[in-house]
């Protein structure tokens, strides 16, 4: 600065606007532009510059040319960081990130929801919220807290009590220590079976999802032929399912969309004829017994069918009274 | 499938718990394991690496049998041990001298891989500049239009930004938490051949400490100075392994629980001093068809409902309309009695006139 202003004519006016633009010349500036914009992930406080980098033809540029283009893009990056909205945290400014844009993938699955208990699911039907409820209860007849259950809990004094109440209906000679003990042990018991019975559901519940998520990544691989199959094979269970009931089927509720069932085996048609000339000899033996007075149609079956559409059976035309007639009578 | 052991203390317990998988993930931990053969630069960058790792790293420095490309099941086994998802492997042989192997996995199982080869190694303690605090969060930067169009290079980047985000969190301390930069600019004489993945690329790793000054006359905005402060090295691209597309798919899927959080909320905006204004969007309204106060002149008395005009009481101009309608539904019955078609027509537009006559007429 000095040496400008001594080389510099004694009349002529200090200029304040080339001292100070010189001054800033010597620094870089605050705004960057590029050519392609960069993009910003604030959020991974990540900036991405396309622009291919520029650098002269000679080694030892390349440093430099690294570090200039670092510079204007870390700038451009703070620039950014600086403006978003900031909040005070223990005597620190920190400013709130906006959420990353940049998706990476998980280390881990997603969790999956474990199967519920029989329990939770009725509870869930019902509305149940379960309650929290405190590990200490006072006890009014010891006038003091003890805890809900367990170890020291009111229960637990009752029942390690030296004296039972051997009530009057019962034998009096019955030992009411082991009653009581056989039946703590019961309901042990009852409640472990009803855990097993859970995880078993539960198990079967992964099993079905084995599948999808989750599974091993050597099962995990799910054709769309391997899939048609087991569809297939769960379209045969469910058929024999639907025709597994005493009635075949037949009287079961009908749910909306149900596909209806094909009867397998091959189903006879009516006594048709079998070709051109066969129906015209039935139709001339018709029209012959016509006026003869022999009956054209056959009258025993006509009137079975009458009755009630029943099937002779093999043992003779012995008719039988519907169930309704029976009742009837 | 790995066996989950029962534990058997509470403490047990809880490491198991911690490894789950979670809503919210930890953040991820990198193994740093050297290979069974390494050079000095390959060793200094895994320690450099490390380093700048650290609360979230795992440093493995004695040599472990261990060949990314050729099989994976020691390096699942490491990480597996260490419930880290992230490696650094660093080899070293006379086919591919100076390696260092980027993996990355999901659900205990390697994901993908870059290997890449380092020159112009230059490590923390190469440059005498004060190293930012233990766990800071660096800047990225990544300079160059490859890393969007080649996929190794593409998968580097990912992988990077991985090892170095550290905890994700969603808040900076400013000036304090902007500490260094890791700048990573692709090669700009690299040309990738017509079917290139990428590989033979050379990339620029360069890591900086950023000095933020005050500018004179700005307030709010620092000016940016760096220093460089190692680790510095130029990484040649060799083998690379993408991530198989169903896992990754996989390894992608955000929570619905995460997604329905950052689910922009529509319609609701909040003024600066903090009061929250809904918008209501509405169809456009009919005013023909607006339902207005229910008066005794439209009631249907028992003499209106047998078709006669003289029924209808009060004088106002929905009243005259109805009437009018009446009046032209007697014409067009008329009418078509006689079989009169141009009558008809007529009738019919004079009971359009009255949206209440047309009713009638078709009670009629």
């Amino acid at each position: 600065m000095d040496v400008d202003t001594a080389d510099a004519p004694v009349s002529a006016p200090f200029d304040v606007q080339a001292s100070l633009d010189a001054h800033r010349a010597k620094y870089e500036p605050l705004q960057v532009t590029r050519p392609i914009p960069i993009a910003l992930d604030l959020g991974n406080l990540l900036a991405d510059d396309p622009n291919p980098l520029d650098v002269p033809p000679s080694s030892s540029s390349l440093e430099s040319s690294l570090r200039s283009n670092a510079r204007d893009c870390v700038q451009f990056l703070v620039n950014h960081l600086f403006a978003l909205p900031t909040t005070t945290a223990e005597n620190h400014v920190v400013v709130n990130l906006p959420a990353p844009t940049t998706h990476l993938p998980r280390e881990k699955p997603v969790p999956k929801a474990k199967p519920m208990t029989r329990w939770e699911r009725f509870a869930k039907t019902k509305g149940i919220v379960k309650q929290k409820k405190s590990k200490m209860v006072f006890d009014e007849m010891a006038g003091e807290y003890r805890p809900a259950y367990g170890y020291k809990s009111r229960n637990n004094l009752v029942e390690n009590d030296w004296l039972k109440e051997v009530p009057a209906s019962a034998d009096p000679m019955a030992d009411m220590f082991q009653a009581e003990r056989d039946e703590k042990k019961e309901r042990i018991e009852k409640n472990l079976k009803r855990k097993r019975r859970n995880e078993e559901e539960a198990a079967g519940v992964a099993r079905n999802r084995a599948v999808g998520v989750g599974a091993p990544l050597a099962h995990r691989a799910v054709g769309s032929a391997e899939k048609a199959e087991r569809k297939a094979q769960l379209d045969v269970a469910l058929a024999a399912t639907r025709k597994s009931t005493a009635s075949m089927g037949n009287f079961d509720k009908k749910i909306a969309a149900e596909k209806t069932l094909k009867t397998k085996g091959v189903r006879k048609l009516a006594n048709l004829p079998q070709s051109v000339s066969d129906e015209k000899s039935r139709a001339l033996k018709l029209i012959s017994k016509i006026g003869t007075g022999e009956p054209v149609v056959n009258m025993r079956k006509a009137v079975g069918q009458a009755l009630g559409g029943k099937k002779r059976t093999a043992g003779g035309d012995r008719e039988r009274p519907t169930k309704r007639q029976r009742k009837g009578k | 499938m790995i066996r989950t052991p029962k534990p058997k203390t509470a403490r047990g317990r809880r490491i198991l718990d911690d490894r789950a998988p979670k809503l919210v993930e930890n953040t991820k931990k990198c193994v740093f394991v050297r290979g069974s053969t390494t050079s000095l630069a390959v060793t200094e960058a895994l320690r450099d690496f490390y380093l700048l790792k650290k609360p979230h790293a795992i440093h493995l420095p004695r040599r472990h049998a261990i060949h990314p490309f050729d099989d994976l099941a020691p390096l699942h086994d490491m990480c597996r041990k260490h419930d880290s998802s992230l490696a650094l492997v660093a080899t070293h042989s006379k086919k591919r001298p100076d390696g260092l192997t980027f993996a990355r996995l999901f659900d205990g199982e390697v994901l993908d891989m870059v290997e890449v080869g380092v020159s112009g190694w230059a490590g923390l303690d190469m440059f005498k500049v004060p190293k930012p605090p233990l766990g800071t969060r660096p800047l990225l930067v990544f300079s160059g239009p490859l890393f969007t169009s080649l996929p190794a290079l593409r998968t580097l980047r990912s992988m990077l930004i991985d090892l170095y985000r550290g905890d994700a969190a969603d808040h900076l301390a400013i000036p304090e938490g902007v500490q260094y930069v890791v700048t990573v600019t692709a090669d700009p004489a690299f040309e990738p051949t017509e079917d290139g993945d990428g590989s033979g690329c050379r990339v620029h790793l360069r890591t900086y400490k950023t000095a933020l000054k005050r500018v004179e006359g700005v307030k709010t905005l620092p000016r940016v100075e760096l220093e460089e402060m190692g680790p510095r090295a130029d990484m040649v691209v060799r083998r690379w392994r993408e991530g198989d597309s169903d896992v990754m798919r996989e390894a992608m899927k955000v929570p619905k629980e995460i997604k329905n959080q950052t689910a922009k909320t529509k319609n609701i905006t909040h003024t600066p001093l903090g009061d929250r204004v809904g918008t209501v969007h509405m169809r456009s309204q009919q005013l023909n068809k607006l339902e207005l106060r229910k008066m005794k002149a439209f009631k249907k008395t028992a003499a209106s409902g047998r078709g006669s005009g003289k029924a209808v009481e009060g004088g106002s101009a929905a009243g005259a309309a109805v009437e009018a309608g009446e009046v032209a539904g007697a014409v067009v019955e008329a009418s078509a009695k006689k079989g009169n078609p141009g009558a008809k027509g007529k009738g019919k537009r004079a009971a359009e006139g009255g949206d209440a006559g047309v009713k009638k007429r078709k009670k009629a």
